[in-house]
């Protein structure tokens, strides 16, 4: 797995989402990133894509299987940001 | 705008105020008073909504007059509904406090924390017309009340992200066309004693509309109606349900931060309620 994609995943979260309590270590790779774990709602997700699209130029907008499936965790989001082409 | 009803104090449990036998027979019938309340609100959805709300649209020019119109007539209609459930003493829903001089007839977000399951019916059945609700897809895609509150402007919350999105808009355009828009930030009804964690997108709404949010303080004593409770197995007190109406919170006393506005409210709630984090 792409470790430095994660990190990198990890940062955007907490920065793009103004997380002032969460250090970007903090974030389990696997944990879902909304409902539990980091709480997140469904206005924090139409940041976080707006995010992923301005930095690595893949676009999460349309509701396909895809973009749910990346929402799931930090290393699905980066897997499908990897599949993509995106972070390169 | 007055407080719509203001009289005696009720009596709020008939165990000694009837005649022993009389009070087994009511509590025995209560279920069924319960059912009854239930089926007259469903049939009587299905009766505006086919039948006079398309004759009330039909007479208003305009989108926005045609939404007020219906949601005039069914503000009216959850007035006799509850005026049913308080006659039978089964809910007793009152309004303490009215809104906000200070709004001036602006527009504004209300939210509430949700309490039972007629709290919608409450809330719109003590406001003038002119309020939308933003609400669960399953309830606007219902075959029987769906149409009634498309109508009345309902404003779909939808599940997707983009749906999400898109609810965001549209609620921001209400507030730009005139209208109040009710949001309940939990998301589903307050599990008891608790609150779900708030959600941000009716301060996203307020933040991007420039709209304060008005916060409705909803109690119900003894708990009635909620998530989980079953309708034969509802107190025998009738549930007193109070919408509180607090002051305004403008956006910009949170730097039009929708994140500070959702932990800022969601604070008050509980301080209000008494309930911790």
């Amino acid at each position: 797995m792409n470790q430095e994609l994660e990190s990198r995943v990890k940062e955007l979260i907490v920065t793009a989402l103004e997380l002032d309590d969460v250090r970007p270590d903090d974030i389990d790779a696997e944990a879902p990133l909304f409902g539990g774990g980091l709480g997140l709602d469904s206005i924090d997700a139409l940041e976080l894509a707006a995010a992923v699209d301005r930095t690595f130029h893949v676009k999460l907008t349309s509701d396909d299987g895809d973009t749910r499936a990346a929402f799931r965790s930090v290393r699905a989001l980066s897997a499908l940001i990897a599949a993509r082409g995106g972070g390169l | 705008m007055t407080e719509v009803r203001a009289g005696p104090t009720p009596l709020y449990s008939l165990r000694g105020a009837l005649p022993g036998p009389v009070w087994r027979l009511y509590r025995a019938l209560r279920t069924v008073l319960v059912a009854s309340a239930f089926a007259g609100f469903w049939v009587g959805a299905v009766l505006l909504a086919w039948l006079v709300l398309p004759a009330t649209a039909a007479m208003a020019r305009g989108e926005a007059a045609r939404r007020r119109g219906c949601q005039g007539v069914v503000a009216a209609s959850f007035r006799l509904f509850h005026g049913y459930m308080r006659a039978l003493r089964l809910v007793d829903a009152r309004r303490v406090g009215s809104l906000p001089t200070s709004l001036g007839g602006r527009p504004a977000v209300l939210v509430a924390n949700h309490t039972t399951l007629v709290d919608v019916t409450a809330i719109l059945s003590s406001l003038p017309a002119g309020v939308c609700v933003l609400a669960k897809d399953l309830y606007l895609s219902n075959r029987f009340v769906g149409r009634l509150l498309r109508l009345c402007g309902f404003i779909s919350a939808g599940s997707t992200l983009a749906e999400r999105g898109a609810a965001v808009d549209e609620a921001v355009q209400r507030l730009g066309s005139g209208f109040h828009v009710l949001v309940f930030p939990e998301g589903t009804r307050s599990p008891e004693g608790h609150l779900h964690r708030f959600q941000r997108g009716a301060f996203e709404i307020a933040c991007r509309a420039g709209a304060p949010v008005v916060p409705l303080v909803l109690r119900c004593d003894p708990s009635a109606l909620r998530r989980g409770q079953r309708f034969w197995n509802q107190p025998d007190e009738c549930a007193r349900l109070t919408i509180e109406v607090g002051a305004a919170i403008d956006p910009a006393e949170c730097g039009r931060n929708s994140r500070q506005m959702r932990r800022l409210v969601e604070e008050r709630y509980r301080s209000w309620l008494g309930i911790g984090a």
